[in-house]
């Protein structure tokens, strides 16, 4: 079976796709989706924005206390998106706006260990005043920039719906 | 009124906003940026209320108050540019008033929560309220996409004004 294949069996034996096409299941997935999407940036995009040296005299340990409510933002938004794409894969998987956001979050999954395996230690122990190493600040740019890829990819997916769509590596 | 929605609809600013092809994404795409901003932001302030991530201090986080006004300059700016495009899409459906009013008290009431001048318990009710109002301007958004009953004015009746 090939993925599309796959995907769509998936939705239609979980029933997925049978929820997502009444009356009001679609927006309502979507809402859910937005307000996730609002955790992850509200508590990650600070947090980047705290190191890349926005609001200095914010203790950045306590800042990352806010982490796992971003974590959570981001699982919500797997099993929403999951709903989404099983419910109608080949609008999702052809479609190059879907494809550079998939890309963005891998770049943002990366960043992520990155950060953890190498700075995390360092910055968590800084005084709330000292700037933040150069790396860090790399790392939180990087992470905030794909985050908004993410979310900006992700809101022109309804524009760049395969096959109609000229797609310029297809 | 809807005759007044159809000449906006037919003036030129409204008919770019709709045929310009790249215009349309990019202010969908601010909008969806700048409310982000704002609603997560309202969000960290509702959490850090209830009591989430006690080490940080509240008023630590009024440094990041220009995000707010930034992110509400934002989607104001983007939304007003939307409703150039589809003034009775908007304006004759209910929900869009109620995104409205909500989101005028829910960024205020984020904004209070900021100055953090209640008793812990007292604030959590505030939380509680401002962290629903979030979430209803989100809902009601998005719906927005999916309740109108009018799309254009101008496909139902003359201009006002000839």
């Amino acid at each position: 079976m090939s993925l599309v294949e796959t995907l769509t069996a998936i939705g239609h034996h979980s029933g997925i796709f049978a929820f997502m096409n009444t009356q009001w299941g679609w927006p309502l997935v979507e809402s859910v989706h937005f307000a996730g999407l609002t955790l992850l940036l509200g508590t990650v995009g600070l947090f980047d924005l705290r190191l890349m040296g926005l609001g200095k005299g914010i203790p950045i340990k306590a800042l990352h206390s806010l982490v796992p409510l971003g974590v959570a933002g981001f699982v919500l938004n797997s099993l929403t998106g999951f709903m989404f794409v099983v419910s109608d894969p080949g609008q999702y998987v052809y479609n190059p706006a879907f494809q550079i956001k998939v890309l963005a979050m891998l770049l943002a999954g990366i960043n992520v260990l990155v950060f953890y395996a190498l700075m995390a230690g360092r910055v968590r122990l800084l005084p709330d005043n000292m700037s933040v190493p150069m790396p860090a600040r790399v790392i939180a740019l990087i992470s905030l920039g794909c985050w908004c890829t993410v979310i900006a990819a992700g809101r022109l997916i309804t524009f760049y719906r395969p096959p109609e769509f000229w797609c310029f590596w297809c | 009124m809807l005759e007044w929605f159809a000449r906006i609809e037919l003036s030129t600013l409204s008919i770019g906003v709709r045929e310009v092809w790249w215009v349309f994404p990019s202010v969908l795409v601010i909008h969806s940026l700048s409310m982000a901003m704002m609603a997560g932001f309202g969000v960290v302030i509702s959490a850090r209320a209830m009591g989430f991530a006690t080490s940080l201090p509240m008023h630590t986080l009024q440094r990041f108050k220009p995000l707010l006004w930034a992110g509400l300059a934002a989607a104001t700016f983007s939304g007003l540019v939307l409703l150039l495009g589809y003034p009775a899409k908007a304006l004759t459906n209910p929900l869009f008033y109620i995104k409205l009013l909500v989101l005028v008290g829910t960024s205020w009431l984020s904004l209070q929560l900021l100055n953090n001048r209640w008793s812990a318990a007292t604030a959590t009710q505030l939380a509680l309220l401002c962290l629903s109002g979030w979430i209803v301007v989100i809902f009601a958004g998005r719906f927005l996409a999916y309740t109108h009953s009018v799309l254009l004015a101008s496909w139902l009746v003359l201009p006002a004004g000839g």
